[in-house]
């Protein structure tokens, strides 16, 4: 790791061990109540086991991780839980697998199809939260760990399936994903990066498809321009896992972390940690890695 | 987003509130004990003919004509930041909510914070930025407060439109002394307007119920509306009109100057006054309609005004189809 990119992480990991709650978990900000997402990115930000957080004291009858703050399931974070807690030392394989066999048996719910939007609105993957429709960032999130964790399985491989016909149905024009749909009234609504980097960890088992290169490029494209930290270390986890260079965005990452912190999000922090990691192949992408389809 | 789901067009939402209201076994709604309503509920228009004008004062005169005084108080300013697309005047603009921040000041707040939380972008630091909203909350000192990430609470909703009982809202909400909608004058392809009153959406905490706010939309929008502003309670409105948005809002629209600040204490008559200045006809739209059964004003009669007259600022603003049936 260079020097410039060993500060940026210093100042970040820092900022992350200071944040730190005292029940292990971390919340959005310094402070704040222990959350799911924030506490998988800043534990695998500075590589502590999830066993060493609150977050599997949190699980529901069906599996599922259900913050007390909140009381709501929030699959998409479920999703990243599910993936941090296969990465190595960080949990147990049980304890991941018992995460996605909660997911394998949610939905998102299907509505009437409406001239207003142009996507398949009978296609199910997950949701946000319960009784709601699909979205990408739940379904990406979901799709890659049941890929991680449930792909050699018959619900696993289905639910691959229908999730994978979702990201390709939910595709910006041009490439690239939104948070919500892609086409509004005939009008193209714009792909943004972080749920394009989303829809690409799950998809990185296909790289060869026109849809992950078109997404690949939006970000390529996009991410420099957008200066914020979720964007720049979001492209590089999303890039170094489709096999784009990222050593420009790596150092635009780095200067991005000496000019601030951004909102001092932990959730951001610790994604930011991993991306800055991922040079040295520590705990970084590998996380987040899939071996490709044919 | 998505449209709200299956039982409701947007030419169905905006009558909604006037089927219901024909029908005779409705359930109850809210508490009527628990919504006391002044007589009147006056509200400022302000001539504010381009963003470099002195808004601060223009705002503090403004809220002077309400009688509005916050002394040690602490204020929530919550604007309207959704998206940007460099063309166009999606959110509130920076200027305003700056000007805002000092006017609260200079009428006597103790603290002012700046607090949204996006349903489109969950991405804050590039919203603010790209906005030139940072340089606004720097320059002030304005601390911002990301809702959608913010600590949660429970709290039961005060009327039940929808079946939720209860919505997890953020601690800075609910710490709050003075809540100020700060939106953006804009028409709204669900809904018809969007304005002070739907831009209480953005207080609820994307972390919990995701991107966008889809519960909101399962349970219908203008339901939504009215349960979570008739929770929340806000207690000021200052709408920027200066440019809004006509035609496909919320974000597809084009702009359209209208050259005023809109502001006043009951939400509904300032939302009413706005569907006015848009030459559009808030009886027609079925939030505000039910709005005015219990929480404010929508009668032009309750809504006298101050500072200038109503006609001066009157500019038709294109809608969508399905919305012609608004046009005064």
């Amino acid at each position: 790791m260079t020097e410039t990119l060993g500060d940026a992480l210093s100042l970040v990991t820092t900022a992350l061990h200071r944040s730190r709650n005292r029940d292990g978990g971390w919340g959005y900000h310094a402070g704040r109540q222990s959350r799911l997402e924030a506490t998988c990115w800043a534990a695998l930000g500075i590589a502590v086991p999830l066993t060493d957080t609150p977050i599997l004291a949190w699980r529901a009858p069906h599996g599922l991780l259900v913050e007390p703050a909140t009381r709501q399931t929030n699959y998409a974070f479920n999703g990243l839980a599910a993936v941090a807690l296969a990465a190595e030392g960080s949990g147990t394989s049980d304890d991941a697998g018992q995460v996605v066999d909660g997911l394998l048996a949610s939905k998102g719910v299907r509505i009437p199809a409406s001239p207003a939007i142009r996507q398949d609105t009978t296609l199910q993957g997950w949701s946000w939260t319960d009784g709601t429709f699909t979205w990408v960032e739940p379904t990406a999130w979901c799709l890659l760990a049941v890929k991680r964790l449930r792909a050699h399985t018959r619900p696993g491989q289905a639910r691959i399936a229908e999730a994978e016909r979702v990201l390709h149905d939910r595709e910006c024009t041009g490439g690239g994903w939104n948070f919500g749909n892609g086409v509004v009234y005939g009008a193209d609504l714009p792909a943004h990066v972080p749920p394009t980097v989303a829809g690409l960890l799950a998809m990185q088992d296909r790289p060869d498809t026109a849809l992950v290169e078109r997404a690949w490029r939006f970000v390529e494209r996009q991410a420099p321009r957008e200066h914020s930290l979720t964007a720049l270390a979001g492209a590089v986890l999303a890039l170094g896992a489709v096999g784009r260079p990222v050593a420009s965005l790596l150092d635009a990452l780095a200067a991005q972390c000496r000019t601030s912190l951004g909102l001092e999000n932990a959730a951001v922090l610790g994604m930011v940690a991993v991306a800055l990691r991922s040079r040295d192949h520590e705990a970084g992408p590998r996380v987040f890695t899939l071996a490709r389809q044919p | 987003m998505t449209p709200p789901p299956g039982r409701i067009t947007r030419r169905e939402f905006v009558t909604t509130a006037a089927a219901l209201a024909a029908g005779g076994c409705r359930p109850r709604r809210f508490r009527p004990d628990d919504f006391a309503r002044p007589a009147e509920s006056p509200v400022a228009l302000i001539a504010a003919p381009h963003y470099g004008v002195d808004l601060a004062d223009l705002i503090t005169r403004g809220l002077r004509t309400l009688d509005v005084d916050l002394t040690g108080a602490r204020v929530l300013l919550k604007p309207n930041l959704v998206e940007f697309e460099p063309e166009s005047v999606i959110n509130t603009h920076p200027a305003v909510i700056g000007a805002t921040a000092v006017a609260c000041r200079r009428l006597g707040a103790r603290e002012v914070v700046v607090a949204e939380g996006p349903g489109h972008r969950r991405d804050l630091e590039y919203l603010l930025a790209s906005t030139r909203t940072l340089p606004v909350l720097r320059d002030e000192r304005l601390p911002f407060v990301d809702l959608n990430h913010d600590d949660v609470a429970a709290v039961p909703l005060r009327t039940w439109y929808t079946d939720l009982g209860t919505l997890a809202l953020p601690q800075t909400v609910l710490d709050a002394d003075v809540i100020v909608s700060l939106p953006k004058l804009k028409t709204h392809h669900w809904a018809g307007l969007t304005c002070a009153m739907k831009n209480l959406f953005g207080v609820v905490p994307g972390a919990v119920y995701g991107w966008p706010k889809n519960v909101l939309h399962f349970k219908g929008i203008g339901e939504s509306i009215l349960d979570i502003v008739a929770t929340v309670r806000p207690h000021l409105a200052i709408v920027d009109g200066i440019i809004g948005m006509e035609g496909d809002g919320p974000i597809l629209g084009t702009p359209r100057p209208a050259g005023v600040l809109i502001m006043g204490r009951d939400v509904v008559a300032v939302d009413a006054t706005a569907a006015r200045v848009m030459a559009l006809r808030p009886e027609g739209i079925g939030y505000l309609r039910e709005a005015a059964r219990f929480l404010g004003h929508l009668d032009a009669a309750r809504i006298p005004m101050r500072g200038e007259r109503l006609e001066r600022f009157v500019t038709p603003f294109r809608v969508l189809p399905a919305f012609e049936g608004l046009r005064a």
